[in-house]
């Protein structure tokens, strides 16, 4: 019984100790496997040409402001301070066959995203037809400019109102307007222009539960309707007031973009040189800032800055990005990692010539601010750039 | 009476699981180590020279501490061969590197040779063989600084084989003399991968090497009941050798064409049967290479390789008529030296071996060669354990019992 006993506390058993050493197997295994200590490197020592190192100042630099559309954004910003003025264009797709008799109510309904904040404004129909992806402060479309900066309206205020918490509702004097002003709204739609000192957000049709819109009551076979229309364009219109800068700073700013071009010379890097890394280095000074979190993008030109100045294209993609902090970090140094960029500029100069990089906001639409690039000094643009030369021969 | 029955039938039952979980277990780790790709390579060493010299790919030599010149290697080991043969080798490899108190493994498991020979009128044999030469696989990491964005990761894969055919000529049906021309080719190809510290390589630069020659073998072997000699003679191996770098995949691939010449190689073993159940062998393989040289536009330098030898002792005994056990023992000085940085001082490299192995034969078939070889590799700053498993698979065209005899 006793011997009973012991062989089938040894069949219990078995299978426990099988998994631990299974366990222990697999572990030792992946362990001395896994790793990726140097063991060995030594003897490939020789053969290896050690990595070398740059810092590198900007051979040449420059800055510059346009007005960029605004459109497609995911806020709007209203307003006016010292620095900046913004104003909205909305349009609505509204259907020209509505019977006016039986509307009830026209009411325009806005969403606001910095619930502390109280704007009054007004709202006027736009005269000129304007597109939503080449609108700005000076242009109503890619191709065509305003008669008057900042936009061309009719002076009848058809809304008005004061912007609290996350949303307000003011009734849209539509229904009471001749033709000629209700053909306008449809086709350019209108103008929000603040009353008050300030800048507020407001939430774009990016997101449809808080876009702006007209939201209509009609009665239909003696029933209450209520009908919603949503915004079909929109855009902002800034502009800057001041903004205290010498025409050689580099600035870098959102909402009226301003942008600095930066060109380094690294012919001094060999062409099958590995990039391991490559970093743009600068303090900026904060000059205006309406966020705490700012994001800096650059991108690689792809005209000769020089030839063609502010028109100089560029890679709509960013090369590299970096977001800065303030103002906890205003004294952290900005890093932005353009290795792949630099990697580009010396294996395949003849194809991607060096025109140099461009830092802006990303994106342009962002919370306004604007920063200065310091030209000289401790704190002005360098590039870091370390690079390894590829292996020698097996065989000397 | 029933209860002790089934007490000891379970007994038995537990037994047989345990030996089996035992079996398993053995399977497992097997498997694991075998087939696992964490990682490839057979030496942190094959970066360097040629290469490890290839064993002969003969399980049942291997075991035996090889002795290259009872192996097929030697075109004059075909004293006895009645029939056509042919036999193929697999070799799983793992090589447990120690540096500085750091350890990493490196496995590798591929075919490793093929030999076939078949019996020709008047006592002569054709034979022909693919194998090894050289072997330049290898898998290292540099060390991660914290200064560096970068590290690198080299993986080399490659060797140099031989493709073998000879004719063999036996006399007196104890002595053969035999002429092999071999065609040498293969290639390395390195890729110099960066890692940089966000993870992820960068870029990576290919050294590829291809090598192309053409080499003569000589051997000779008397084989009687009592004992056996055996030798070959390779006068020397001219490679030329074609180096392409690829920097980057796209950006100033560079060709550059060498010859290497490397000098003549001499292998000698004996053997002796005191009984019909118990055999011992000697081997000695002499590899004079300092005179190695290579050219390069007309200007020719030496390689720095060394004279080495590499010498072993073995023993082969069968239990009974079917079963043999052999072990062996070999001791060698690699061709080339270890580096070690930053003074870059050229160390030897030294190999000490021990083999073991048996023969399961495969009745209508032939039989299947297993051995298994532990190597210490030391240089001063980088030690190597190195366990080899072979597998021969042995045909005959007619199976029979593979008496202690050399060739087939």
């Amino acid at each position: 019984m006793k011997t009973f006993q012991i062989s089938d506390f040894r069949l219990q058993i078995a299978p426990s100790r099988a998994i631990l050493h299974f366990a222990f197997c697999i572990l030792t295994f992946a362990f001395l496997g896994c790793n990726t200590l140097p063991v060995g490197y030594d003897q490939l020592r020789d053969r290896v040409i050690g990595a070398s190192g740059d810092t590198l100042a900007p051979d040449s630099a420059a800055g510059y402001a346009r007005y960029v559309p605004l459109g497609g954004s995911s806020m709007l910003y209203l307003g006016h301070d010292t620095s900046y003025q913004s104003r909205i264009v909305v349009r609505f797709s509204i259907p020209d066959t509505m019977i006016l008799d039986s509307i009830t109510s026209f009411q325009l309904v806005l969403h606001q995203s910095d619930t502390l904040a109280r704007m009054g404004f007004v709202c006027r129909p736009c005269s000129l037809e304007w597109a939503e992806n080449g609108v700005s402060w000076q242009m109503s479309d890619s191709s065509n400019h305003w008669i008057n900066l900042g936009g061309d309206f009719l002076s009848d205020t058809v809304a008005a109102g004061t912007m609290t918490g996350d949303s307000i509702t003011i009734d849209f004097k539509y229904v009471g307007l001749d033709s000629t002003r209700r053909a306008a709204i449809r086709s350019s739609g209108i103008g929000i222009f603040p009353q008050d000192t300030g800048i507020v957000a407001i939430y774009s049709g990016a997101a449809a539960a808080t876009a702006p819109r007209l939201r209509i009551t009609y009665t239909n076979k003696g029933k209450e309707t209520k009908r919603v229309i949503s915004d079909i364009a929109d855009a902002s219109l800034i502009d800057t007031i001041a903004t205290h800068a010498n025409p050689l700073d580099l600035l870098v700013g959102s909402g009226v973009a301003f942008r600095t071009w930066l060109w380094f010379n690294i012919d001094s890097i060999p062409a099958e040189a590995t990039i391991a890394r490559a970093d743009l280095r600068f303090r900026p000074e904060m000059k205006y800032h309406r966020a705490d979190t700012i994001v800096l993008g650059v991108h690689r030109l792809t005209d000769s800055f020089p030839g063609k100045g502010a028109n100089a294209r560029f890679e709509e993609a960013p090369i590299g990005s970096a977001s800065y902090y303030v103002p906890a970090d205003s004294d952290t140094v900005v890093t932005i990692d353009i290795r792949s960029l630099v990697q580009l500029w010396t294996s395949r100069s003849d194809t991607l010539r060096n025109y140099g990089l461009l830092i802006e906001a990303a994106p342009e639409w962002s919370p306004l601010f604007r920063l200065r690039i310091p030209r000289t000094g401790p704190y002005a643009p360098r590039l870091e750039v370390q690079y390894v030369l590829p292996p020698e021969d097996r065989f000397k | 009476m029933k209860t002790f029955q089934i007490s000891d039938c379970r007994l038995q039952i537990s037994n047989c699981l345990r030996s089996s979980a035992g079996i398993l277990r053995f399977a497992f780790c097997i498997l694991i180590f075998a087939f696992s790709p964490l990682a490839f390579g057979q030496s942190f060493f094959n970066s360097r020279g040629l290469g490890e010299v290839t064993p002969a790919g003969d399980a049942r030599i291997a075991a035996l501490g090889e002795p290259s010149a009872l192996s097929t290697l030697n075109p004059g080991i075909f004293v006895n061969l009645n029939q056509t043969s042919f036999s193929v080798t697999a070799l799983g490899a793992a090589t447990l590197g120690t540096q500085d108190g750091n350890s990493r493994l490196l496995r590798d498991i591929r075919p490793a040779t093929f030999n076939v020979a078949t019996p020709l009128p008047f006592q002569t044999r054709l034979f022909a063989g693919i194998n090894q030469k050289f072997g330049q696989d290898f898998d290292v990491w540099s060390e991660s600084l914290a200064d560096t964005a970068y590290r690198r990761h080299i993986i080399g894969r490659g060797g140099i084989y031989a493709l073998r055919a000879g004719l063999a000529k036996s006399l007196f049906d104890k002595v053969s003399i035999g002429a092999e021309y071999s065609h040498v080719m293969g290639g390395s190809r390195e890729n110099w991968r960066f890692e940089i510290e966000q993870g992820g390589y960068t870029s990576t630069d290919t050294v590829e090497i291809d090598y192309a020659g053409n080499t003569l073998k000589f051997g000779a072997s008397l084989q009687t009941r009592l004992f056996s000699l055996a030798g070959y003679y390779e006068p020397s191996l001219g490679l030329k050798v074609q180096r392409y770098k690829h920097v980057h995949g796209v950006v100033g691939d560079t060709t550059r064409t060498y010859h290497i010449s490397l000098p003549q190689s001499l292998s000698f073993a004996g053997s002796i049967n005191p009984t019909r159940r118990l055999g011992f062998d000697l081997g000695l393989t002499l590899n004079p290479w300092s005179g190695a040289t290579i050219t390069r536009n007309d200007s020719v330098s030496k390689l720095g390789f060394l004279n080495v030898w590499r010498g072993s002792i073995g023993a082969e005994y069968d239990i009974d008529s079917l079963h043999p056990v052999r072990v062996g023992y070999s001791q060698q000085t690699w061709y080339y030296n270890a580096a070690y940085s930053p003074q870059f001082i050229p160390t030897p490299i030294t190999e000490n071996g021990i083999h073991f192995g048996t023969s399961v034969p495969i009745p209508k078939f032939g039989s299947l060669d297993i051995s298994g070889e532990v190597l210490f590799r030391n240089s001063p700053f980088l030690k190597e354990t190195a366990g080899r498993l072979m597998f021969t698979l042995a045909y005959s065209e007619a199976w029979a019992k593979r008496t202690r005899r050399w060739g087939y």
